[in-house]
């Protein structure tokens, strides 16, 4: 029995009130040990014990190895079944929309190729296309340059097009949202700043520049006037070359017909510049 | 100790044998303890967890401490998860007691029996939801017989500080059965005391 007396409660300054408390608890503490449960222990209790932690060290550590190998086949198995299954729902419901789908003109750009791969008429009934100016022919003074590139108007509104969807479309970091979502982080900038702001132009391909000065020169050998214009290319800043670029108007008969060039020689004898 | 000791020794050495024959004669106290926290079923899993742990943990046995307490104070262990456990705290199981089937003396001794071991589970329980430090020596010392001084040496620590903590675990153990505490005069009767505190919930 513990050595506890009603002297030790007094050693370590007990409440001599409460002492008898004590003794009480002590009587029942005591009436306590004898408690015999309803039935005496099981026989085999402890050969069941250990018989059931023997099982479940092999279950757990023993032939693991195995268990183990066919965990990880069937996680590999399960991540690759549902890979296989994202992507046959995400091939089933169509293919992914790229920005500026909606804002391409479907119908004309396709009466656009029709009329350009079929310059006869053949292309299949759709909107008439929109006329355009006609294109202004321009030789170089050698006679040896390509013309500047003609630009269609059908690729003119492709190309605004493509602009306004790539302005439009958001990048990923800034998702439209209030806060941290699941749909991304907080937007660092607002909506419309993030959909108007301005990036940087792309890099046009260079084109052949040339300054260009409309003048009326007078055909001599002739008697006519005919507007002509003065080309003067990037490589050679100093001399405008005079290109008739158009038919004269103020005769019935031509002196020279579009694209004619003039040779720079000739130019004193043959033009007087007004 | 010397039988305890050589046969702790094969059981360390992985001999179950030895194990199995080790706590068959600790079992009754093993099974006392899980008893006292649970019913039927329950009392037969917290008695073979108690052994799994004690098999578990056999390297950790110094033997200069009895065999019995260090298992029995396993057993405690348990027994306090138990009752700390959520599915302890959300299921009241209730015992089934041998209903009197007439009047008379004759009948009513196995009823005042039930009654006097529910109470004798309910002092016992509340020892067992003692902290460790107070758990241990209150138990192993009113209940097992074990000594402080063997006490000491399964713990580590002074028969004084274990004095300082039995003590400390009657105040607690005081609060906890305040109830049957309240009126001395009246505590060998387990039915008047029922009443008692029936009259205090309508207070």
């Amino acid at each position: 029995m513990p050595n506890v007396t009603r002297k030790n409660v007094k050693d370590v300054g007990g409440d001599v009130g409460r002492e008898p408390t004590f003794s009480n608890m002590e009587t029942l503490l005591r009436d306590a040990a004898g408690y015999e449960p309803e039935r005496d222990a099981p026989a085999g209790l402890v050969a069941r014990a250990v018989a059931r932690h023997q099982h479940r060290a092999s279950r757990f550590y023993g032939r693991d190895s195995d268990a183990r190998h066919g965990r990880a086949l069937t996680l590999c198995g399960g991540a690759a079944a549902a890979a296989a299954a994202a992507v046959l729902v995400v091939a089933l419901v169509g293919p992914p929309v790229r920005p500026g789908d909606a804002l391409r003109p479907v119908p004309e750009r396709s009466a656009a190729r029709a009329t350009r791969d079929h310059p006869t008429g053949s292309a299949a009934p759709g909107p008439p296309a929109v006329p355009t100016a006609p294109a202004k022919t321009v030789a170089s003074a050698a006679g040896t340059g390509a013309p500047p590139p003609v630009v269609g108007v059908h690729d003119e509104r492709r190309r605004v097009a493509a602009t306004r969807a790539r302005r439009n479309s958001v990048p990923a970091g800034h998702r439209l949202g209030r806060g941290g979502t699941s749909a991304g982080p907080r937007p660092r900038i607002g909506r419309t700043r993030a959909l108007t702001r301005r990036r940087p132009p792309r890099p046009v391909p260079a084109a052949p520049r040339a300054r260009w000065e409309v003048q009326t020169v007078q055909v001599e050998s002739y008697g006519v006037l005919a507007p002509v214009l003065l080309a003067q290319s990037e490589e050679s800043e100093t001399t405008l070359t005079p290109v008739v670029v158009d038919i004269p108007v103020y005769a019935d008969t031509y002196a020279a017909a579009a694209g004619d060039v003039r040779p720079a020689a000739a130019e004193a004898s043959d033009f007087e510049t007004e | 100790m010397e039988p305890d000791n050589e046969l702790v020794r094969r059981a360390v050495a992985g001999d179950t044998e030895a194990f199995t024959t080790l706590c068959d004669s600790h079992r009754a106290r093993v099974w006392r303890i899980a008893a006292s926290v649970g019913h039927a079923a329950d009392a037969d899993d917290l008695a073979q967890e108690a052994i799994i742990r004690a098999y578990c943990a056999l390297a950790t046995y110094r033997a200069d401490a009895p065999f019995g307490a260090w298992l029995c104070r396993i057993a405690l262990n348990v027994a306090h998860d138990y009752q700390r456990s959520a599915w302890r705290r959300r299921i009241v199981l209730w015992p089934r007691t041998a209903l009197p089937d007439g009047g008379g003396p004759a009948v009513e001794a196995p009823a005042a029996a039930a009654e006097r071991r529910e109470l004798q589970r309910r002092v016992r329980q509340a020892v067992a939801a003692l902290p460790a430090s107070q758990r241990v020596p209150l138990w192993l010392s009113y209940f097992e017989g074990f000594t402080l001084a063997e006490l000491a040496l399964l713990e580590g620590v002074p028969e004084s500080t274990l004095r300082s903590r039995v003590r400390a675990g009657l105040r607690k153990l005081e609060r906890a059965l305040a109830d049957l505490l309240e009126d001395p005069g009246e505590a060998a009767s387990p039915v008047d005391r029922g009443e008692a505190a029936e009259r205090r919930c309508r207070t």
